[in-house]
């Protein structure tokens, strides 16, 4: 029984994470919420205001090709709360950002994790 | 190269270093759960008293910042939630009584066309049960506002007994009018326009969308719940709970939705 109760907290947990960054703004209907993707980059601009923070990131692919990769992220009045500041990032920062990409294949991505080379995730 | 600052999305396909399940999506929300939840910690409170009318009668103290302490439940002692798992809308069949024309339009909505992507206001049951932004309660005599942080948005709610006016012009939010029944306020809404969507996933409504509202301040927590009647959208009246955290060391924070948003078409 009590195997059971805690599994159903687990789905029931993981259902309003999911949930829970789709509502800050707008609805996540246009990324791919089965699969994550990382680029690795430089960080190109980081912009911190409302309805959602941005961070570009510039990439070099795997064919030597200069991309820019766009993320949104949760608003700065709720990240601000998880010690999220206005100069977390600044250009020239090497980072790995992660996330959602877009369904039509923009390089646009809601972003999950960001990771910086000291080895801190964001 | 496309500068996709300006649009908000790009138009090319490559760069993907590394693809990973979902399972790890699934996990970095979980770390960001835990985290909101680490700093929800309730603070023990006894119930005060607010000289809350204009007659100067004592009624319960519901003023403060409140967090929203989600899961969203749906219904009466078999509660069920409003979220369920894997879905990214609510069982229209057994949460929602959706009639069926409104059932239609809900499934085949774009969520790209809600108003809030546009930076205009939610309904108040979206509005009121946003998990990630905590709201603040103002208490004087007459009247107990509601400010959102979530949008900017502040609600008025008239507690001096003076009813809803009686030829009302259709609004974002409606008006407002609340009474104390024992501890709990009950708040009466009508008048809204039927702009807003009562979700972000495509829940519309009509302008003769009804909403009663119940605060009921327990110590530290706040329980809420919004009954929702609209005889042109649902089947019946149905009610979702969910309480608050009160969180007496908090600011509302700004949120302008327009300094930056790539979303508005």
């Amino acid at each position: 029984m009590k195997g059971k109760k805690l599994i159903s907290f687990l789905i029931v947990s993981v259902s309003l994470l999911i949930w829970i960054p789709a509502f800050a703004h707008h609805g996540t209907a246009t990324y791919d919420l089965q699969h994550e993707v990382t680029v690795e980059g430089v960080v190109k601009d980081f912009q911190w205001a409302s309805p959602h923070i941005w961070l570009y990131v510039t990439v070099t692919n795997n064919k030597g090709e200069i991309e820019e990769w766009g993320g949104e992220t949760g608003a700065p009045a709720s990240l601000a709360r998880r010690g999220w500041t206005s100069h977390l990032f600044k250009p020239g920062d090497k980072v790995k950002m992660s996330g959602h990409a877009t369904k039509d294949g923009t390089r646009v991505m809601m972003i999950t994790k960001i990771q910086t080379t000291d080895g801190k995730e964001f | 190269m496309n500068d996709i600052r300006k649009s908000g999305r790009g138009t090319h396909k490559q760069g993907i270093i590394t693809k990973t399940t979902r399972f790890a999506c699934c996990a970095c929300y979980l770390v960001g759960l835990f985290s909101l939840a680490t700093g929800a910690h309730a603070q023990s409170s006894n119930l005060s008293k607010s000289t809350g009318t204009k007659s100067g009668g004592s009624v319960p103290d519901i003023s403060g910042i409140w967090m929203s302490t989600p899961p969203r439940r749906v219904g009466g002692p078999n509660d069920s939630l409003l979220d369920p798992p894997d879905k990214r809308k609510p069982d229209s069949a057994t949460v929602v009584p959706f009639l069926p024309e409104a059932e239609g339009r809900y499934k085949s909505a774009n969520e790209a066309d809600s108003p809030s992507t546009r930076c205009l206001p939610p309904a108040i049951p979206a509005l009121m049960l946003a998990p990630i932004y905590p709201m603040a309660i103002l208490q004087t005599p007459g009247q107990v506002v509601v400010i959102h942080e979530f949008m900017n948005t502040v609600r008025w709610i008239y507690t001096d007994g003076q009813g809803h006016p009686k030829d009302l012009d259709p609004t974002w939010f409606g008006n407002s009018v609340g009474k104390w029944e024992g501890d709990t306020l009950v708040v009466d809404t009508i008048g809204f326009n039927n702009k807003s969507w009562l979700d972000l996933h495509g829940m519309t409504h009509s302008d003769e969308l009804h909403t009663v509202e119940r605060f009921h301040r327990r110590g530290a927590v706040l329980e809420y719940s919004i009954t929702i009647e609209d005889p042109k959208t649902f089947s019946r009246p149905w009610t979702v709970h969910m309480d608050y955290d009160s969180k007496p060391d908090w600011k509302i924070a700004e949120y302008l939705c327009a300094e930056n948003n790539k979303d508005a078409k």
